[in-house]
């Protein structure tokens, strides 16, 4: 439970805190006491060529990635990779602006293929699908209110960024071929969500940085079932950037490896600790906002076929409301708490996206700011 | 004399398929594992976590080690200027180029942007400004030949991709130059000046090798230039592996450690494998009589050298009087380049990579001397 502490000390310094980015630094703390275990060494004539592997259609794929990863989802059960090409990528992010190319490609015509997802979404989708100002498709926004005719490719995020909903298609035109999907299962790991089912789609992006909190090594994958659009895929990412970074596949390829490895340990499961760790961090949360304007969602419990029990939902990102008619963003800001903007994500402006993945210090801050905007209404009344 | 008659012809069997077509640097290889354990990288697990390197810098995703590293290595070759200028990282020069293009249109009052290169041009400039459609800019072709009124970027590359031949602008009416300067090194050509435009690329593959680290740096005078190529950067991959930029600080401090000691300096190995290599091609192109040509380059005093160099670039610009379609030809020899005709020249022209393995630069000598072109009567 959280102590107010009175006024006078509630801010433990001065400084502004920043959890508008979800910079994953709270995993820090474990892969410290991991030591040696994942340490990587490179020599200087390592990873030197372009080629990973010139016999893979993903050609810039390193090998033991391609592994790593396979055997990650084969342990936590989250995603089918049989019968599916891997595509890697600098960060998922890389890679959704190359399944948007890819699919739009492929939808050949002459009008831009529509790109939608149900509000709230990921704010970045916005920036991603317009900075460029391709011809080749068009931010059409919020999924809910789409009508629009023709090609269309929806972006869907489960559990969801900003607001950790479980989420399927909203546009459902099953008789539809023009309609595609791109489903971003950053969050779909055991220390967010319970793993209800292996999921099997189409095209399926997962990010390194929010599995462990290796967010610098800009790795990212895809598990993409349609060959051509894999290889439109790597196509985009050889135009891009002529591949990804070797290192960080080498890197990622050992954490990942020691990850599946203690997923069966008793005391160094990443995703023990991991669920811990938010679990530890929603319930201060939810202490906090108890009996005051402020919202949260709620989350459907279900059984997580990887803990083998029924578990709760606590997402990387905390999507808080207000019941007052407010500007959170900048309520918030006055109390030098820096967050994303529910307009930002196609919402309105009672909402704001909060990183729930800070060091520990900076979210107790936050905790004690937010503690102190409820006395101080409390106090108005 | 160097001579191939002197040598051993290699072991490779003639449908072995050589392919020249990229320019993967694997030759530098034999350097660095000769090095054995200098440049070793140990990164330990809770390291290079965080997405932020330096929130102070404008290029917030830039570690500010490579940022030192770059600017010790520049200013011991001579070869670009760094004071006053903003350093921008990229996923290999090419996700800069893209950056810079976007860049400079998105500042730009008028759209879309002109891009132009003079041919022959590096082939991927015109996949890189088409390949996602955008209105921004329009690959517009050859730059000798532009007369399109409105806003333009010429690409500059120098020595240049293909020809190694050492380049300016052409078209001179105001307009934004983005300079790549990926073989503008020693080993390659004379440094003859500190260059010090406003934007010039480099990529960490063409100096010492590892192409494989996807690293390339932009060099911005212009602040809302080097902020619209990081808002591009963002965007497009929320930054650069950190690990890769680790590595690259490790290899470019020791190439600065070692450029002035003659029996290390990996800038005096790469030359004489460069030399070395030239002369065997233009030895096997002299022997083929008229068949094949190459490009002459001008001696010229370099300053990192401090003495009279050769240019020995990184691709061989090598023609053919007689025959249409030389990538044909070549192909027919299991030899695979890239046709002049994707560089915007002719097919009478192919691009030839000089930085592979030992034994495919060999043999491919070897295969041009079995080339025999009937002459017309």
């Amino acid at each position: 439970m959280v102590r107010v502490e009175n006024t006078k000390n509630i801010a433990m310094s001065d400084s502004i805190v920043n959890l508008d980015h979800g910079d994953p630094t709270a995993y820090e703390e474990y892969w410290r006491k991991m030591g040696d275990r994942c340490t990587v060494t490179i020599r200087g004539c390592d990873l030197m060529s372009y080629f990973s592997d010139v016999n893979n259609l993903c050609w810039f794929l390193e090998p033991e990635l391609a592994e790593g990863i396979k055997e990650l989802h084969g342990a936590v059960g989250n995603a089918a990779t049989e019968d599916r090409y891997i595509v890697v990528g600098t960060g998922s992010t890389q890679l959704c602006q190359a399944a948007v190319h890819a699919l739009s490609l492929l939808a050949g015509g002459t009008e831009p293929v529509s790109i939608v997802a149900a509000a709230p979404y990921y704010s970045t989708y916005v920036e991603e699908t317009t900075y460029v100002r391709s011809g080749m498709y068009k931010w059409e926004g919020d999924a809910w209110r789409f009508d629009k005719k023709g090609p269309f490719i929806e972006l869907v995020t489960s559990p969801n960024n900003p607001d950790g909903t479980i989420r399927e298609t909203v546009v459902n035109r099953p008789d539809d071929d023009e309609a595609k999907v791109i489903h971003d299962f950053a969050y779909y790991w055991p220390h967010y969500t319970p793993i209800t089912r292996c999921q099997d789609h189409d095209i399926m992006l997962f990010t390194f940085s929010k599995i462990t909190g290796h967010a610098g090594s800009r790795i990212g994958w895809a598990l993409v079932k349609d060959k051509e659009v894999a290889k439109k895929m790597v196509e985009y990412i050889t135009v891009n950037s002529i591949g990804v970074s070797k290192e960080s596949q080498v890197r990622t390829a050992k954490i990942l490896k020691v990850l599946k490895e203690t997923c069966t340990s008793e005391t160094e499961n990443f995703f023990e600790y991991g669920r811990e760790m938010m679990k530890n961090r929603w319930e201060k949360l939810r202490e906090v906002v108890k009996e005051s304007d402020f919202t949260l969602p709620k989350y459907p419990e279900g059984y997580c076929n990887f803990f083998g029990k029924t578990l709760e939902s606590y997402p990387a990102f905390a999507w808080l409301g207000t019941k007052e008619e407010t500007d959170l963003v900048n309520d918030l800001r006055r109390q030098k708490v820096v967050c994303r903007a529910g307009e930002r994500c196609g919402s309105d402006k009672k909402h704001v996206r909060v990183s729930m993945l800070s060091r520990e210090d900076v979210f107790n801050v936050f905790l004690e700011r937010l503690a102190n905007m409820k006395l101080i209404k409390s106090i108005d009344l | 004399m160097v001579g191939f008659e002197n040598s051993k012809i290699s072991g490779c069997d003639s449908t072995t398929v050589i392919n020249l077509d990229q320019g993967n640097p694997t030759a530098f290889q034999e350097y660095w594992t000769k090095m054995k354990e200098r440049c070793l990288v140990v990164i330990p697990v809770w390291e290079l976590m965080s997405y932020f390197s330096d929130m102070s810098n404008v290029c917030w995703f830039l570690q500010q080690d490579l940022a030192e590293a770059i600017k010790a290595l520049h200013r011991e070759i001579g070869n670009a200027s760094t004071e006053e200028r903003y350093i921008v990282v990229g996923t290999g020069s090419s996700q800069l180029c893209q950056a810079a293009l976007f860049a400079l249109s998105s500042l730009s009052e008028a759209k879309p942007l002109s891009i132009v290169a003079a041919v022959p041009y590096y082939s991927t400039y015109e996949e890189q400004v088409s390949f996602v459609q955008s209105q921004l800019y329009k690959w517009e072709g050859e730059a000798r030949t532009f007369n399109k009124p409105g806003p333009y970027i010429e690409m500059v590359t120098s020595p240049n991709n293909p020809d190694g031949t050492i380049r300016e602008p052409v078209v001179n009416r105001g307009g934004k130059v983005i300079y790549d300067l990926a073989y503008y090194w020693p080993h390659y050509t004379p440094i003859t000046r500190r260059q010090d435009h406003d934007l010039m690329l480099f990529t960490f593959s063409k100096i010492a090798g590892h192409a494989g680290s996807r690293i390339g740096w932009a060099l911005v005078k212009d602040i809302e230039v080097a902020k619209k190529m990081v808002q591009y950067i963002t965007i497009n991959s929320i930054g650069v592996s950190k690990e890769s930029q680790i590595r690259a600080t490790a290899i470019l401090n020791e190439l600065t450690k070692t450029c002035r000691i003659k029996s290390e300096s990996f800038f005096e190995y790469a030359y004489e494998k460069m030399k070395s290599r030239w002369e065997r091609l233009r030895w096997v192109v002299d022997k083929t009589g008229d068949t094949f040509t190459l490009p002459n380059y001008p001696q010229a005093f370099c300053n990192f050298f401090g003495k009279n160099t050769s240019t020995f670039p990184a691709f061989a610009w090598l023609g053919c009087k007689e025959e249409n379609d030389l990538e044909s030809l070549l192909k027919e020899k299991n030899v695979l380049t890239r046709g002049g005709d994707q560089c915007g020249s002719d097919k009478k022209y192919v691009r030839v990579n000089m930085l592979g393995l030992d034994n495919d630069f060999e043999e491919f000598l070897h295969r041009l001397l079995t080339i025999r072109i009937p002459k017309l009567l």
